[in-house]
């Protein structure tokens, strides 16, 4: 073995060495595009959503809506989707918003958190079966995005919006 | 054997590896950029501005359907509330008599709209110096975006009790004209209809007092589905009569108009009812305010 290397065959060694390099660079390649998923769009989170429970009930909602509702400018973010109750006495909602900036967060996070205490407010005394389901409400960030649920199926709805970053 | 490794061939090895080196980062650099272009590819926000312009003419089309599907024909039919009030009180005699006239205008207009094709009138210009004053029924006309949200004063559970703490934001509005709708949420047994009157008459004076030249229009209680005034007899189509004939009474002796909106309704038209029976589906809107478009200077 020394032999053979003191022999100078350093430049056969030198090719094999470049050879495993570029293995190992393009396999790195390779995992690093599992990787993207992690960063799911909002379609994508959507989609697992739809797939974990039946929101065919609820309106999507536009821009106006969201500025209606939540005084959001949906400039503020990359994308967003909104379901709203199909009647005033109804409180489900759904709201997956991805914030542009990430400084911008928290202050998108309290304007959705306005929304919520407008609509305890609202259903408090005179709807009590909604206002449960609105305790029960998840509002989280996640990165850049933040999620707002009122639903019986809260829970469902925000297990689909983890499994969306794996 | 040693000089077999010149260092021509050196060279060229060392130009090789760099070569394979540089073609591995390259690849690495094709790949992720591939990548990238599908996960950016998605048109979510595009979606949502689709959506608004596909609402848009569904709406219109929705408010153009809700004349012809309403059986305003039949008029000897025409709730029950209605016969009750014109049987009881000969003052009633004019709220009655609004009814055939009501029926009339909206054949005329169910001749216009097959003819013509277009929606129904234009609520949110009809309405726009006027407020709506009321709960959560009257809460449904900015709801589904009949009317513009600075002419409706309405939240979900405001009763008679309630309803003075939502006088100083009417007035800020200083309307031409109020339409105030309250009753189904007074209805509970706690009130007889002469208190609810009281009460009424106190915001009616608070209103006159501090916008004396805005017409005020008290509007009729809608009743509530049969099945709901079984388990709530207070909301009985009997009780809703009881506190509309005071109305009427109390709007003659304060000189105020009395609008019976509630004789939209009737057997034909149940559907319009939302599975609680006391509230309405969008499309009940524009039948409530095509009623009042069409008779309120009767």
């Amino acid at each position: 073995m020394i032999k053979f290397l003191r022999k100078g065959n350093k430049g056969l060694i030198l090719l094999m060495l470049a050879i495993l390099l570029t293995f190992g660079m393009l396999s790195g390649c390779a995992s690093s595009k599992a990787q993207t998923t992690k960063a799911p769009t909002v379609k994508e989170i959507d989609d697992k959503i739809k797939k974990a429970c039946d929101i065919s009930n609820l309106k999507e909602a536009d821009a106006a809506k969201l500025k209606k509702f939540y005084d959001i400018d949906s400039s503020e973010l990359d994308e967003f989707v909104l379901y709203t109750a199909p009647s005033n006495i109804k409180a489900d909602e759904i709201a997956i918003l991805k914030v542009k900036d990430a400084n911008n967060v928290s202050k998108i996070k309290d304007k959705v958190a306005k929304r919520l205490e407008n609509q305890s407010t609202s259903f408090k005394d005179y709807l009590p079966n909604e206002y449960a389901i609105i305790q029960k409400n998840v509002l989280k960030t996640k990165g850049n995005y933040v999620l707002f649920i009122i639903s019986n199926d809260a829970a469902k709805i925000d297990n689909a919006f983890e499994e969306a970053f794996k | 054997m040693g000089k077999w490794i010149s260092k021509k061939k050196l060279g060229i090895c060392l130009i090789s590896l760099i070569a394979v080196i540089a073609i591995g980062f390259a690849a690495k650099k094709y790949i992720t950029s591939n990548v990238d272009t599908s996960v950016n590819n998605s048109n979510y926000t595009s979606k949502s501005s689709e959506t608004q312009q596909k609402m848009e003419p569904k709406e219109e089309s929705k408010n153009s359907n809700e004349i012809t599907n309403s059986s305003s024909k039949d008029t000897s039919s025409v709730n029950l509330s209605n016969n009750i009030v014109a049987s009881n009180d000969s003052n009633a005699a004019k709220a009655a008599d609004v009814t055939p006239k009501a029926a009339e205008g909206a054949d005329n207009n169910i001749n216009q709209q097959k003819t013509d094709g277009k929606s129904n009138y234009n609520y949110k210009e009809f309405f726009k110096n006027d407020v709506f004053l009321g709960d959560s029924i009257s809460e449904e006309l900015s709801f589904y975006e009949f009317l513009n949200d600075e002419n409706v004063a309405a939240k979900k559970g405001v009763n008679i009790y309630k309803a003075k703490d939502e006088i100083d934001k009417v007035v800020q509005k200083n309307p031409k004209r109020i339409f105030i709708l309250f009753g189904v949420n007074d209805m509970d047994g706690t009130l007889t209809s002469q208190q609810f009157v009281g009460y009424y008459e106190q915001i009616i004076q608070n209103v006159k007092d501090k916008i004396p030249n805005c017409q005020i229009y008290v509007q009729s209680i809608f009743p509530v589905l049969p099945e709901v005034a079984k388990s709530r007899p207070y909301l009985s189509d009997e009780h809703v009569n009881e506190f509309n004939t005071a109305l009427i009474n109390m709007a003659k002796k304060d000189n105020i108009h009395y609008i019976n909106v509630a004789a939209v309704l009737n057997e034909n038209n149940r559907n319009l009812y939302e599975p609680d029976g006391i509230h309405f589906k969008s499309d009940f809107c524009s039948l409530w305010l095509n009623y009042i478009v069409e008779n309120i200077n009767k």
